[in-house]
C-alpha cells in the first residue's frame, strides 16, 4: 500500500505541496507529484529521505560585556537532532576570546557537524 | 520591613488627594507618613485623569456631563459645596504652585462648537447654565461665527456651524507629574513616603491607631483616608463605612505628537449628561481625546480596553478634526471614576461617623483643581479637632523637577552633560529622555517601569518601549541593585523578564534525566 | 573623532546593514570623510540579534547568520578608515543639512555635504492595533523579545502566543521553542502566512506549532502579568466574530504586527514621505526631495532580504558621495505609478536616462500573473505574494530609451493571465 507523505517545497515563493507516495513495506519512493518544476522533485526527495537543517543558537559566555555568543552548526544536521542538541548547547559556556568561525564543540552529538562561533567574542 | 514606626498622621493613598495633603501637612511640625499600596504613586484614578485645572466653558461642560449622577432636585451648580469652592479658588492658586514645584503646564483656549441642530441646542444649554452660574461664567467666553472658528482652528471639521470660545480658563498638566511633585516637596519637608505598603488592618487603641501595612506597622494618632476608589475599604477597616461608589468609565486616547500642530485649543462638542467628546493638546505635546458616553462598571479594577470603543472613539475624534485618525493613536486606556454616593455632586470630606480620628476623603472630577483647597481644609479640620498645629519656619515650598533634556537649549544641555555625562546618553528615543533623568528618577523614588514613566516620560512615546524598554530595565536593575529578573512593570506581580538564558532548557533537561 | 574642521563629506545615520553598506560604497567613491553615527554601542544594528541564518545567500553566495553578515561589513568599514560615532543620538536634522546629535561628551552640530538616512524601522505596538483587554507585563514586540533572548541573555516567559506570522514572528516561534518555551500558537489575521515559505516550514511545521489563519487575539487576560489570551476568528472587516472565542493560557504575548520606517528625523528635515511605504519618496539615486539627503534600506521600504538592503543602500551611499563631490544628477522627470495589484514601487521617481532597478510589492497574492512595466517590460510570474519583494531591471538601452520623449509617468500593473 502506498502511503502519502507531504512536503512543502521552500525553493521559491510557490511553496508547492509535493506528495511522495511511499511503499509502506520497502520504503521505496513510488511517485512524486505536485511539484511545478524539476527542482521541486529533488527537494522533496531530499527532504523525505534526510531532512536536514542548520541549527542556529546562542551559548553563554564568561564575558560581562557580551553574555551570549551566537553559534551555529557549520553544516546542516538531521532535523530531528535539533531539540536534543539544544540540551547540549545550553550547558556550554564559551571562554573569551573567541574568533568568528572557531569551533566551539566539534562533531556535536556525533552529527558530523561542528558547532562554530558566528561572531567574535573579544573583551577589550 | 520597618518596625516601630510612629507618626502623628498616616495618609493612606498616594494619589492627588494624599500627596496634596502630605505637602500641606509638611508645612507644620507634625510627623506624617504617606503609605501607598502600589510600587508607584498615582497608580489609581489620578493617572487616568485628563486633567486640567479649569473654569469657564470646561467647568460648565463638566457640570452638565456629571449631571447624570444627580438625584432629582439636586442643583447642577452648587457654589457652596467643597468641589466648586475649591475648584474655583484652585484655578487661581494652582499656577503659582505649578511654578513653585517646577511643574510643566500649558494654558489653552477652549472652543465648544456645534455641527448640527442637536449640538446647537447643546450650545444654548451651555449659555443657560452659564447664566445660572453667574457673571464670571457668562463673561468667560464669547460667541464665535463659522468664519471666526476657522480662523482660530483651520483644521477643524468643515461641519462646524458656530461656537463658544473661552481664551483663559484651561490649564493642562500631567496629573502624575502634579502629584509626584507634591510628594517630592512633601518629602523634602520631612514627610516619609512608603511604597508597596498596602494597608492590611487598622486597629484603635485608646488614643492611637495601629495601621498594619505590608512594610510594617505604624502607630499613629490620626488617619487620613485618601485611598480613592478603595476609600470604602479603608473606611470599613477604620471603623465603618456609610458610603458606596458608582463607578463610571470612559476610554481615552493619546495621539502622536506629529499631529499636535493641527490644534491650537481644546475643541469639543457640547457635553451632554454622561457624554464627553473632545480633543485637546497636552502640556507634553501630544493630543488627548475621547468620544463617547460614560459606561458603568463594577469596580476600580475594571479597566480593560476594548477594541470597539477605541475604534468608535477614534472615529468620533476624526469627526472633530479630520486630520487625526485611528492610525495616530499611540496609547489608549480606560479610566474608572469612583463617584461616592454619600454626597450629591460634591467631594466627601469628613471625620468618619465611626471614628473621630479618621478623615474620609472621596474626591470626584474635577479633583486635581480642588486638591489645594482640600488640603487646607483638612488642616482646619484637624485644628478644630484639637490637634496642635504649629507652623515650621523652614518649610521650603519649592522643588526642582528632574531636568527635562528634551526641552533644554543646546547650551543648557551641554552644561548638564558636563556636570553628569549620563545626561548625554539618550535612552528613550521617542521622547528624548536621557539616562541622567532616569537615574535621578530612581534616586527620587521610582522603583518600577511605571514609576520611571511617570517621572521622566520614558516609554510614553510612539514606539511604546520598543527601543528604550530593555535599556530602562537594565538601568533599574543596576541602580536598585536587583537582578533583571526582578524588575517590575507596575507591582510585584508584574515581573517583566522572569528567566535567565538557558534556565528553561536546563530545567527541562533535569526533568528528563530524572 | 570629530575633527575641528568638521569637513564631513557624507554622514550616514544608522550603522545597521543599510548604513554600513552605504558608508563603504561612499568611501569607495573616493571622498575623504565618511562618518557613521549610531545610537547603539556597537555597529551592526539589528543583525546582532538576528542569530538565525538566511543572510547573504544572494550578496555573498553563502548562507550566514546575521552577525556573520554584519562582520563582513564592519571589518570593511574599519579597514577603510570610515569615522564612527557610537552611543550617539541624532536629535535634529534641518532642511539645510545641519545635524545635531548628542552623546556623553555633549551636544554637537555637524554640517555634512550629504546625508544618508539609514534609520531602519520600529515595530507596530499593541496599543496601535488596540488589542482589547488588560495591559499586563508580558506583552512584547518580536524584535524586543529577540533582543532579550539573543543579546541580553534573558527569557521573557514560559508559555507563549505569537500574534502575526510575518518573518520575525515565525523566527521567534522557532527560537523560543528551541530555548525551551512552549509556543502554543501563531495567530494571523490574513488568510495566508505573512512571511516566507521557508520560514513557515522551518519555523512552524518543523516544531508542530499551530498556525491559526484569519484569527486574531481578541483579549489579553491578566492584570499585572499576562495570564492568557482569547483567540477569535475574524470577519471581512478584521473584527473578532462573537462566539468563536477560544481561551489559551499563556504568560507571554509576542507581537509581530508590522514594521514602520522610522522617519521622524526625515520629517524634521522636510523630507516628503510616501504615504504607502511610510518612507521617503526617492529617485533612482535614492535622493529625497531635499537636495543632498539620501536614504536607503528599511527606512525607505520594509525589505525581506538583507541582501537587498545592502544593494539599495549602496546606491544611496554611492550617490551621496557623488553629490558631496559636486556632481550633478539627472532630473526625476518620470513618476512610477502603482497600478493593478501593485502596492508601491521604489524608487517613486526616475530620470529615464539611466539604468535602474525597480523594487515593488503586490497587494494580494496571485498565481500566473503578468507584471507590466509600462510597455517596456512584460514578465510572467508563476506566483506573487505581498511578503516577497519583486525586482525588475530597467535598462536605458533596452527599455528607457524607447519611451516617447515627453513621458511623465509609467504605470506598473500586475495582471492575472487568462483574464
Amino acid at each position: 500500500m502506498p502511503k502519502p507523505i507531504d512536503v512543502i517545497c521552500t525553493n521559491c515563493p510557490m511553496g508547492c505541496k509535493i506528495t511522495l507516495n511511499i511503499d509502506d513495506r520497502s520504503e521505496e519512493v513510488l511517485a512524486i507529484e505536485g511539484n511545478k518544476c524539476k527542482q521541486g522533485k529533488q527537494y522533496a526527495l531530499a527532504e523525505y529521505k534526510n531532512p536536514v537543517r542548520v541549527l542556529t543558537a546562542t551559548v553563554r559566555t564568561d564575558s560581562k560585556i557580551r553574555p551570549l555568543l551566537p553559534v551555529r552548526t557549520d553544516k546542516p544536521i538531521p532535523k530531528d537532532m535539533m531539540k536534543d542538541m539544544m540540551y547540549i548547547i545550553c550547558k556550554i559556556v564559551a571562554k573569551n576570546p573567541v574568533k568568528i568561525g572557531q569551533i566551539i564543540e566539534p562533531n556535536i552529538m556525533d552529527s558530523n557537524a561542528d558547532l562554530i562561533a558566528a561572531a567574535d567574542l573579544i573583551d577589550k | 520591613m520597618k518596625n516601630n514606626m510612629e507618626a502623628d498622621l498616616v495618609i493612606i493613598g498616594g494619589g492627588i488627594a494624599g500627596t496634596a495633603i502630605a505637602r500641606e501637612l509638611s508645612k507644620y511640625k507634625l510627623k506624617t507618613i504617606l503609605v501607598e499600596k502600589n510600587y508607584a504613586l498615582t497608580n489609581g484614578q489620578t493617572k487616568t485623569a485628563t486633567a486640567s485645572i479649569y473654569s469657564g466653558l470646561v467647568m460648565i461642560g463638566s457640570l452638565i456631563a456629571k449631571s447624570i449622577l444627580l438625584k432629582p432636585g439636586e442643583p447642577l451648580y452648587n457654589p457652596d459645596g467643597f468641589k466648586m469652592r475649591w475648584c474655583e479658588s484652585g484655578f487661581k492658586e494652582w499656577p503659582k504652585v505649578f511654578d513653585d514645584l517646577d511643574i510643566k503646564y500649558l494654558r489653552l483656549p477652549v472652543l465648544v462648537f456645534a455641527r448640527n441642530e442637536d449640538e446647537l441646542e447643546g450650545l444654548d444649554y451651555y449659555e443657560k447654565v452659564a447664566q445660572q452660574m453667574g457673571e464670571e461664567y457668562v463673561n468667560s467666553y464669547r460667541k464665535v461665527t463659522r468664519d471666526e472658528i476657522f480662523e482660530l482652528e483651520p483644521n477643524l471639521t468643515k461641519n462646524a456651524i458656530r461656537g463658544l470660545y473661552d481664551e483663559n480658563h484651561l490649564v493642562d498638566a500631567f496629573p502624575p507629574e502634579i502629584a509626584i511633585a507634591m510628594a517630592e516637596n512633601a518629602k523634602q519637608n520631612g514627610v516619609e513616603i512608603i511604597l508597596d505598603a498596602e494597608v492590611k488592618n487598622i486597629s484603635k487603641h485608646n488614643a492611637h491607631h495601629i495601621v498594619e501595612t505590608k512594610q510594617g506597622n505604624i502607630k499613629t494618632n490620626y488617619i487620613i483616608n485618601c485611598a480613592g476608589g478603595y476609600a470604602d475599604k479603608i473606611a470599613q477597616m477604620g471603623g465603618g463605612c456609610d458610603f458606596k461608589f458608582n463607578y463610571k468609565t470612559s476610554t481615552l486616547m493619546i495621539f502622536d505628537k506629529n499631529k499636535r500642530s493641527l490644534l491650537n485649543s481644546m475643541v469639543r462638542t457640547p457635553c451632554k449628561p454622561g457624554y464627553l467628546e473632545f480633543l485637546k493638546p497636552t502640556a507634553h505635546g501630544n493630543l488627548i481625546g475621547t468620544s463617547g458616553s460614560y459606561g458603568t462598571v463594577d469596580g476600580c479594577e475594571d479597566t480593560e480596553i476594548i477594541l470597539k470603543d477605541g475604534i468608535e472613539g477614534a472615529k468620533g475624534v476624526s469627526d472633530l478634526v479630520p486630520g487625526v485618525t485611528r492610525k495616530d493613536v499611540i496609547n489608549l486606556w480606560r479610566g474608572v471614576r469612583a463617584f461616592g454616593t454619600k454626597e450629591p455632586d460634591d467631594y466627601l470630606v469628613e471625620f468618619s461617623p465611626f471614628n473621630e480620628k479618621l478623615i474620609n476623603i472621596v474626591l470626584r472630577a474635577p479633583g486635581i483643581a480642588g486638591s489645594l483647597g482640600l488640603s487646607k481644609h483638612v488642616v482646619e479640620m484637624l485644628k478644630g479637632a484639637g490637634l496642635t498645629i504649629e507652623e515650621k519656619s523652614n518649610f521650603n515650598p519649592k522643588r526642582k523637577a528632574i531636568p527635562k533634556f528634551s526641552e533644554l537649549s543646546d547650551e543648557e544641555r551641554n552644561e548638564l552633560i558636563k556636570k553628569d555625562p549620563l545626561y548625554g546618553h539618550v535612552i528613550c528615543r521617542c521622547e528624548t529622555v536621557t539616562e541622567g533623568e532616569i537615574v535621578e528618577a530612581i534616586r527620587r523614588g521610582a522603583i518600577s517601569e511605571q514609576g520611571i514613566k511617570f517621572r521622566t516620560r520614558a516609554g510614553m512615546g510612539r514606539c511604546k518601549r520598543g527601543f528604550c524598554g530593555p535599556r530602562v530595565i537594565e538601568i533599574l536593575a543596576r541602580e536598585l541593585n536587583i537582578p533583571i529578573t526582578e524588575v517590575v512593570k507596575r507591582s510585584y506581580n508584574s515581573v517583566l523578564i522572569p528567566y535567565k538564558a538557558k534556565e528553561l532548557l536546563l530545567e527541562k533537561e533535569e526533568a528528563l534525566v530524572r | 573623532m570629530i575633527s575641528k574642521n568638521n569637513n564631513i563629506d557624507v554622514l550616514i545615520i544608522g550603522a545597521g546593514p543599510a548604513g554600513l553598506a552605504a558608508a563603504i560604497r561612499a568611501k569607495e567613491e573616493g571622498v575623504s570623510n565618511v562618518t557613521i553615527i549610531e545610537r547603539d554601542k556597537v555597529l551592526g544594528g539589528l543583525l546582532h540579534q538576528c542569530i538565525h541564518n538566511g543572510f547573504g545567500l544572494w550578496y555573498f553566495g553563502q548562507d550566514m547568520a546575521g552577525p556573520e553578515y554584519a562582520k563582513k561589513f564592519i571589518d570593511r568599514v574599519k579597514e577603510m578608515g570610515i569615522n564612527i560615532l557610537l552611543d550617539s543620538m541624532v536629535l535634529n536634522i534641518t532642511p539645510n543639512k545641519k545635524v545635531t546629535f548628542c552623546n556623553q561628551n555633549g551636544v554637537q552640530t555637524l554640517n555634512p555635504k550629504a546625508i544618508v538616512l539609514a534609520m531602519g524601522c520600529r515595530e507596530r505596538t499593541r496599543e496601535s492595533i488596540m488589542v482589547s483587554g488588560n495591559r499586563p507585563a508580558g506583552v512584547f514586540t518580536a524584535g524586543t523579545a529577540q533582543r532579550f533572548v539573543n543579546v541580553e541573555g534573558y527569557i521573557p516567559g514560559k508559555e507563549v502566543v505569537i500574534l502575526g506570522s510575518g518573518d520575525i514572528g515565525m523566527i521567534m516561534a522557532r527560537r523560543l521553542t528551541l530555548e525551551g518555551l512552549n509556543v502554543k500558537a501563531v495567530v494571523e489575521v490574513l488568510p495566508y502566512v505573512g512571511g516566507l515559505i521557508r520560514n513557515e516550514v522551518q519555523c512552524l511545521h518543523d516544531f508542530d506549532i499551530d498556525i491559526l489563519l484569519k484569527h486574531t487575539v481578541s483579549w489579553i487576560h491578566g492584570k499585572e502579568r499576562v495570564e492568557g489570551v482569547t483567540i477569535s476568528e475574524i470577519d471581512n472587516n478584521m473584527m473578532p466574530i462573537a462566539g468563536t472565542e477560544k481561551d489559551v493560557d499563556c504568560d507571554t504575548l509576542i507581537l509581530s504586527v508590522g514594521l514602520i520606517p522610522e522617519n521622524e528625523l526625515s520629517t524634521m528635515a522636510g523630507v516628503k514621505l510616501d504615504p504607502i511605504t511610510n518612507g521617503p519618496i526617492v529617485d533612482e539615486y535614492r535622493m529625497t526631495n531635499i537636495s543632498g539627503i539620501f536614504a536607503g534600506g528599511n527606512v525607505v521600504q520594509v525589505h525581506d532580504l538583507v541582501d537587498n538592503v545592502s544593494w539599495e543602500s549602496e546606491i544611496a551611499g554611492f550617490n551621496a558621495a557623488r553629490y558631496a563631490k559636486g556632481e550633478k544628477f539627472q532630473e526625476g522627470a518620470i513618476k512610477l505609478i502603482p497600478g493593478e495589484n501593485i502596492r508601491y514601487i521604489v524608487p517613486q521617481v526616475i530620470s529615464g536616462k539611466e539604468d535602474v532597478t525597480l523594487y515593488m510589492r503586490v497587494k494580494d497574492p496571485k498565481e500566473m500573473v503578468m507584471v507590466k512595466v509600462g510597455d517596456v517590460i512584460k514578465k510572467t510570474e508563476r506566483v506573487v505574494k505581498p511578503s516577497s519583494m519583486l525586482t525588475y531591471d530597467l535598462s536605458y538601452e533596452k527599455h528607457l530609451s524607447k519611451l516617447p520623449q515627453d513621458t511623465k509617468e509609467i504605470m506598473i500593473n500586475c495582471e492575472e493571465k487568462g483574464k
